[in-house]
């Protein structure tokens, strides 16, 4: 019993380290965000009839609403179905989010800079 | 030593918990940062775009003449560009390209004659505008105001 808790503790605190080294890169990868955010600094401004001309218009967005999630999932894999079957908001969540993935690394190739969210509807 | 171990078990176990959750936290941050820092870049950047744009238009204008086909042309410009969008979106997809490139040469070719021909006709009336200023005016007929009369 006594090796049991033994592995279960040492195997904690190799997961533990790798945090620690995780927390570390998303420190500094945060700090290296804050300074280009700094450098880049508030937009300037435009004369008041280029500043209404340049905004002009309403905020345009598109909307993608997957209507086949658990029938994509099944596709590409055969234990989705049963993962449907008992949670089908979980791989409706996964099939999401694979789909965001997807749609920014094809409008990269586009050369389209975009913020490709998913947004949970109430 | 049994309870001793256990204990150090769980406290390990909650540590690891806690580590998860704050590595999660500390992502969803970085995403948050990653994503403001695109919107400005962005923003900065169609903004630098924009007012290249307004300045390249401002300085087409030179003579009398280009100066009253200007308006003609930056509707020109804007048309192209604008029809363009659409036309290179399809014609990088291979479906479509074959058809489309066809239908965006016609385009092409109906609203440039269209433009060619308004183009025309406002240097036409500016030229004629400029004649009739350049023109001294005429000296009355002779017996002109006796037949008026």
């Amino acid at each position: 019993m006594q090796i049991a808790v033994l592995i279960v503790v040492i195997v904690n605190l190799g997961v533990l380290a790798l945090l620690g080294r995780r927390m570390l890169v998303l420190d500094s990868k945060q700090r290296a965000l804050r300074i280009e955010l700094a450098q880049l600094g508030p937009a300037e401004a435009m004369p008041a009839p280029l500043d209404k001309a340049f905004l002009a218009g309403r905020k345009r967005m598109l909307t993608v609403e997957i209507l086949n999630p658990l029938e994509l999932a099944t596709l590409h894999n055969r234990l989705a179905g049963v993962a449907g079957a008992v949670a089908p908001n979980a791989v409706r969540a996964v099939v999401y989010e694979q789909a965001a993935k997807i749609t920014r690394d094809q409008l990269a190739k586009q050369s389209v800079e975009a913020d490709v969210q998913v947004h949970v509807a109430d | 030593m049994w309870l001793t171990s256990l204990v150090l078990a769980v406290v390990v176990l909650g540590a690891t918990g806690f580590a998860i959750h704050e590595v999660r936290r500390q992502e969803l941050a970085t995403t948050e940062l990653q994503r403001i820092v695109l919107r400005q870049r962005m923003w900065r950047s169609e903004q630098a775009l924009f007012l290249t744009s307004r300045e390249r238009l401002a300085g087409l204008g030179d003579s009398a003449t280009d100066t009253v086909d200007l308006p003609t042309a930056i509707t020109r410009f804007s048309h192209d560009a604008i029809a363009a969008i659409p036309f290179a979106v399809l014609e990088s997809i291979p479906a479509t390209a074959d058809t489309t490139k066809v239908v965006h040469q016609i385009h092409d070719e109906i609203a440039h004659s269209v433009y060619d021909a308004i183009s025309g006709t406002t240097r036409g009336i500016a030229g004629l505008i400029r004649r009739g200023l350049a023109t001294p005016a005429q000296p009355p007929r002779p017996g002109a105001a006796e037949e008026d009369a």
